[in-house]
């Protein structure tokens, strides 16, 4: 703009010179040549009243000096006299206009292409009193002459002047830019600037505070967006057609294990590029719903792309992640566990079939009778523990139609499973003690009498005849802890890990002459569990086993309790 | 207008990249489930993708072709052309390798394996992270995990030392070892080789990013 307010400025300013140069030099023409004929006329005057009183004109003539052209025509036209050339050498002169004009009129006056001279020039004649013409003459070039002189002031004027207009020209068009450039976009009004361009401001102004609300507008939204996935468990990933990421939320940052900054605007493959995810948002992206598993570091997480879709195109895609890692394992464990169930089930029952085949079709000796009856007795007692464990454990798992909470005493209820089991333990030779005191615990009772049987149980099983089975109760760091503790037969630690799998045993090959179920130690977990007891356990094959139960600590140790 | 356009190929370039390091990442994995498994099917996929790969390549190569000449990139844009040229030359050697690998447990497929395979599910590992983390240094244009990756093949070139010796030693115990134990030994090289692209590949990335090849400016 600076460039093009100096150039109009310059430009105008540079022709109005040369047009007003050129004015001059006409008018100086002008005012010149009349000054040539007023000095011809003058000259012709005084030549021809000086030429009145003498006897030879040409003679007087002669002595007269002129840097003009003077010539002497006689009435018939034949050149008397010329100061420049000889005048027997011209021709006659009656035809040249002025000569013409003067001899009718008494003065002439013209202007032409001098035969002699071979010049412009301009005559002016007077008839004398004599009757003949003088003529008086200049050549046009010494007008030019005057001119020329002129000329070189008139040059150095107008180069000064364009160079002064140019350096005008150049200040003005900075001083008339530069408020426009020093404008504040941002609050145009606070600027005094031409009045030209109020409407323009008035219309940013408008501009500006339309632009504020709707940003203000866009970062509400976003930031309602924002809250709203950033705090979403799920994982959230919008992307573009091309599959590049919008928008990713912390939930998907962290699943992917990539940082917010780096990803967005990335392509989703550079995020995860997994056959799995191609599939899922290419498909989006072609508009279909697709839906897929993808494991990621060991978790498991259902992959959801839908398109996002206006009227005519696919405008880019929405990926979900939901963490299904626990659906995922507790499905798995429970068709495992259903799995089990029908084969640990099958197993007694087969036998009591078996038996009780034999028995029908008679085949036994009746002394055998006893024995087959005993054994199905065995089967039977074992499938209905069995039963009793499922039935237990799916009670736990349920955690439906549990009775309330109650006061418990753990050392009566230690004394009573103990004496409960006193004959399993004599028959097997291990040696029972309680130890510690009365702790009152909230709980409930049948699962917590369930978890120290099966703890109790196991202590007694795996031990070695002459062996002994120790239960503890007493407060530790406040909090109510028991230890059921064994010098029997203990667990490899290979096996540590998975002893509170159900049905896992280990020894496979004896469980059946042990018995039990393999819910025993799940049925202690899952107990431990519902009432928020840590299960510690502490084995080395052949070194016995311990496990300690540390209870929750208790609002307030009731030392009595006579509920029961 | 020209220099969107050229950005948006560049982007397509690194998409397709991506896409063809997933095939060689799925390629490799499923020969190497293959071979630990002995389950052909997997070893059929992975002679699949190994096709995919090659059209992969193939893709890749005209676009990177194209952009070069119709684009004419200078600096970073021509480092990251070049090298995708050369990356994606053993990309599609590492599809190859995998195949051939899969090849050879199909023919190994009718038999047990003459002793439990130990180290070779430990190479076969190496080689799926060493490939996996030069793709991500590649993604992630990350120097450090280039240069580790670049380190870490000289843990598979050990392990090939140990699997040579073992294999030997098998032979040794009994002549009739012999065919499987050198069909194993190819397992080991082409892993080996796996180890090798997948170090070039970090080279390059290593390239696109510094401009030094190898150290040494190119």
């Amino acid at each position: 703009m600076t460039k093009r307010v100096f150039r109009s400025i310059f430009l105008t300013s540079l022709a109005a010179l040369i047009l007003a140069s050129a004015f001059i030099v006409i008018t100086l023409y002008r005012i010149y040549e009349t000054d040539a004929v007023n000095e011809l006329k003058r000259e012709a005057a005084h030549i021809s009243e000086a030429i009145r009183q003498k006897q030879s004109e040409s003679e007087y003539l002669k002595q007269i000096y002129s840097s003009d052209r003077i010539t002497l025509i006689a009435e018939n036209g034949a050149v008397i006299y010329d100061n420049m050339t000889d005048a027997s050498t011209m021709g006659n002169h009656a035809d040249r206009p002025e000569i013409t004009e003067a001899l009718m009129t008494g003065t002439g006056e013209s202007r032409r292409y001098s035969d002699t001279l071979s010049q412009m020039t301009i005559y002016y004649a007077l008839k004398t009193y004599e009757g003949n013409v003088l003529r008086v003459s200049k050549t046009q070039s010494s007008v030019l002459g005057l001119l020329w002189d002129v000329l070189p002031i008139l040059l150095i004027i107008l180069i000064s002047t364009t160079l002064l207009s140019y350096l005008t020209a150049r200040y003005m068009a900075k001083q008339i830019v530069s408020p426009i450039n020093a404008l504040n976009l941002d609050s145009p009004f606070e600027s005094d600037i031409y009045d030209e361009l109020s409407p323009l401001l008035t219309r940013i102004n408008q501009q500006n505070t339309y632009i504020k609300k709707q940003m203000l507008e866009i970062t509400k939204k976003q930031r309602e967006f924002n809250t709203v996935t950033q705090n979403m468990r799920e994982g959230l990933v919008l992307i573009s057609a091309k599959g590049n990421i919008l928008s990713i939320n912390e939930s998907a940052v962290e699943i992917f294990q990539t940082d917010i900054e780096k990803s967005i605007g990335s392509h989703l493959l550079s995020v995860n590029r997994s056959l799995t995810m191609q599939r899922v948002f290419e498909g989006a992206l072609n508009g279909i719903n697709t839906e897929a598993l993808l494991t990621i570091n060991g978790r498991h997480y259902q992959l959801l792309g839908s398109p996002v879709v206006s009227k005519t195109s696919v405008l880019g895609a929405v990926i979900l992640l939901l963490d299904i890692t626990d659906k995922h394992i507790a499905e798995r464990s429970r068709r495992e566990f259903t799995a089990n169930v029908s084969h640990e089930l099958k197993t007694p029952l087969t036998s009591i079939l078996g038996f009780a085949e034999i028995m029908k079709d008679g085949l036994t000796r009746p002394e055998d009778m006893q024995d087959f009856a005993g054994r199905i007795y065995y089967e039977a007692s074992g499938l209905l523990t069995l039963i009793e464990d499922i039935l237990e454990l799916s009670q736990l798992d349920e955690k439906t139609e549990l009775p309330d909470k109650e006061h418990v005493d753990l050392y009566s209820l230690a004394e009573n499973v103990l004496s409960r089991l006193k004959p399993i333990a004599d028959k097997k030779g291990v040696n029972l003690s309680l130890q510690g005191e009365k702790i009152v615990v909230t709980g409930y009772r049948k699962t917590l009498d369930g978890m120290l049987y099966n703890l109790c149980d196991n202590a007694i099983k795996y031990n070695i005849s002459g062996g002994s089975a120790t239960v503890r109760i007493a407060y530790k760091n406040n909090k109510p802890v028991v230890t059921v503790s064994d010098t029997g037969i203990g667990i490899p630690p290979e096996h540590q890990p998975h002893v509170f799998e159900r049905f896992y045993r280990v020894d496979k090959s004896r469980s059946k002459e042990i018995g039990g179920t393999g819910l025993g130690l799940s049925i202690v977990k899952h107990g431990a569990i519902l009432h928020g007891i840590s299960v510690d356990m502490r084995s080395g094959e052949n070194a016995g086993t311990t496990f300690t139960l540390t209870f929750p600590v208790t609002e307030k140790p009731l030392n009595i309790n006579h509920k029961q | 207008m020209m220099r969107s356009r050229f950005d948006e190929q560049l982007e397509l370039l690194n998409k397709e990249l991506l896409e063809m390091g997933a095939l060689i990442e799925h390629a490799i994995e499923s020969a190497s489930k293959a071979l630990i498994n002995q389950d052909i099917d997997s070893a059929k996929k992975a002679i699949e993708f190994d096709r995919e790969v090659d059209q992969k390549e193939k893709d890749i190569e005209s676009l990177c072709l194209k952009l070069l000449l119709q684009q004419q990139p200078v600096a970073r844009d021509l480092r990251q052309i070049s090298a995708a040229l050369k990356m994606i030359t053993d990309m599609e050697r590492i599809g190859d390798q995998a195949a051939d690998i899969s090849g050879i447990v199909i023919y190994l497929a009718g038999a047990p394996y003459i002793k439990k395979l130990e180290h070779l599910p430990q190479m076969a590992d190496a080689a799926i992270r060493m490939v996996k983390g030069s793709i991500d240094a590649y993604v992630k244009k990350d120097l450090t995990l280039a240069k580790k990756i670049i380190d870490m093949d000289d843990i598979i070139d050990d392990l090939f030392v140990v699997i040579k010796n073992e294999l030997i030693e098998r032979i040794h115990e009994k002549v009739e070892n012999g065919e499987q134990a050198v069909d194993l030994l190819m397992v080991a090289k082409y892993f080996e080789r796996i180890g090798d692209h997948a170090q070039n590949i970090a080279e390059w990335v290593e390239y696109s990013i510094t401009g030094k090849h190898k150290g040494e400016l190119i």
